[in-house]
């Protein structure tokens, strides 16, 4: 397994799912570090599954961070990315308000394509909660989006 | 709104020097004290001693051969197989059994203000009855449903019965329900009672251990059903269900879920439901109908974007009520010199606010 050529290919992905999750890009960069060291460790991911596993252990990683009462400030999404345009800016703005739980549910429905069943193994959560968490992150982002 | 997403989740990139920091790390654990990296052997999942004997195989493999180094940059991929990342996942083929993360394999439920993790191969079904919501957990190794939540309001389960009581319930709940056993224990942090009971079913004995419980004014079921040759295995699968279980209501997401408790009222539906209504959004307002709804689903037939909604009446979102009306009352568009009404006939499925009509009237 190669496991730089693994680091390169999703490491973007990884870290956007962490940053979904924290809201915070130390602790973004923490649970990355961790996530790709682990790789390091694995023996057992069949040729192909790799993505899918760095996503399940992101997620793992993170729920762990968000349950833990050791938690850092969290910063806004637009104040961490230099967002290409104001629709951009609106849109992560509006994403830094809802909970962690609807930021990582809508980031890999709508940009990593996954279906609910998926989304629902990476995260450990049973598919009424994925759809439940779909659908009211949707109708808050929404809501945020047309209040702005 | 997906375009929109995607747009901003672009940006989310790695910053450079945060890459440069893990692969200084991953370098350095690859590294080692003697240029070899052993590898750590995978936890074992459950299974008893099946796990353990390949575990120790695994072992003697690793200590035998097992080295790991880094790739250095410039050398060829030692994984060519599929060069293209985005192919390397498609959706409806995770392997996460593969993963050995988690040696007890469980999923998490969330939902109705309670958390807790259950065996993986247990399928999870949602259904109702008639003081709430049912949750049925199928056991696919049994074969057979092993485990259910039932959710009511809070008045509906009282701590304080006694044996009498109990068995007095039991008896009219189940074909000749018997009670057991009773004792006080603790679920999530709260107090709660312990019953077991036998019944008959289909003319065949069996058993069943509940909790009751009550927390955040809601009143919880838990039942375990027996199997009736009995499983070791699976009452441990339970007790460790049970102490997975919490109960939400943190203090510092008190203001969040406040927030999720004054949108959820029926009012706060009707806002939602109208937007998408007048928004032309079929597939958001399918999310808000009820299980009786039984018309033609149509968005507003003239220029959503002109409406003005100028207030909402009937059912409050502190309302007792389970069903009622709510009319949201606007105007077409800046010309208009009337009101005109999106009557909307509202009931309570479970915890959540639904339509079971919707019109127009001038």
């Amino acid at each position: 397994m190669d496991v730089q050529y693994l680091f390169e290919s999703y490491r973007n992905d990884v870290y956007r799912l962490a940053l979904n999750y924290t809201r915070n890009p130390q602790e973004a960069e923490d649970v990355c570090q961790t996530v790709f060291l682990k790789l390091m460790e694995q023996t057992r991911i069949r040729p192909g599954k790799e993505k899918a596993w760095l996503m399940q252990v992101t997620a793992n990683e993170c729920r762990s961070l968000l349950r833990s009462h050791w938690w850092k400030t969290t910063v806004p999404l637009n104040e961490t990315i230099l967002a290409d345009g104001p629709e951009v800016d609106e849109t992560l703005q509006a994403l830094s308000r809802l909970k962690p739980e609807y930021r990582a549910v809508l980031y890999l429905y709508y940009y990593e394509g996954y279906s609910t069943e998926d989304i629902a193994r990476i995260m450990k959560i049973s598919g009424s909660t994925v759809r439940t968490r779909l659908e009211r992150g949707r109708n808050r982002l929404r809501n945020m989006l047309q209040e702005g | 709104m997906k375009e929109r997403l995607r747009n901003a989740y672009d940006q989310m990139k790695m910053p450079d020097d945060c890459a440069r920091r893990i692969e200084r790390a991953m370098k350095e654990k690859a590294q080692g004290t003697d240029g070899r990296y052993t590898m750590k052997a995978a936890a074992p999942r459950r299974g008893g001693w099946k796990a353990a004997a390949a575990l120790a195989c695994l072992v003697v493999a690793v200590s035998v051969g097992g080295s790991f180094l880094l790739r250095d940059r410039g050398t060829q991929p030692q994984f060519s197989a599929d060069p293209d990342p985005q192919s390397a996942v498609t959706t409806g083929q995770l392997a996460v059994e593969e993963t050995g993360e988690d040696p007890a394999a469980t999923v998490e439920f969330l939902d109705y203000g309670i958390c807790f993790s259950y065996p993986d191969h247990w399928k999870e079904e949602t259904q109702q009855n008639e003081d709430g919501g049912v949750n049925a957990f199928y056991d696919q190794d049994l074969g057979m449903t092993v485990f259910s939540l039932e959710r009511s309001e809070a008045w509906l389960v009282d701590l304080s019965l006694e044996e009498a009581e109990y068995q007095d319930q039991i008896s009219q709940q189940y074909t000749s329900g018997v009670l057991l056993e009773l004792s006080k224990t603790t679920v999530g942090g709260m107090d709660a009672n312990k019953l077991t009971f036998a019944y008959e079913e289909s003319g065949e004995s069996r058993m069943a251990t509940r909790y009751d419980v009550v927390a955040n004014q809601v009143g919880y079921r838990f039942t375990y059903y027996h199997p009736q040759q009995g499983s070791a295995s699976l009452d441990q699968e339970v007790e460790a269900l049970m102490a997975t279980v919490q109960f939400e209501g943190q203090p510092e997401e008190t203001t969040d879920q406040t927030q999720a408790a004054l949108e959820d009222g029926p009012q706060d539906v009707a806002k939602v439901f109208a937007a998408a209504y007048f928004a032309g959004d079929p597939e958001a307002m399918q999310l808000f109908l009820s299980q009786d709804f039984d018309q033609l689903l149509e968005g507003y037939p003239m220029d959503g974007t002109k409406v003005n909604i100028q207030q909402l009446r009937g059912l409050e979102n502190d309302t007792q009520e389970t069903e009622g009306y709510i009319g949201v009352v606007f105007l077409e568009s800046e010309e208009a010199d009337s009101f005109t009404t999106l009557s909307l006939d509202m009931v309570k499925e479970g915890d959540e606010w639904k339509i079971r009509y919707y019109g127009l009237e001038k």
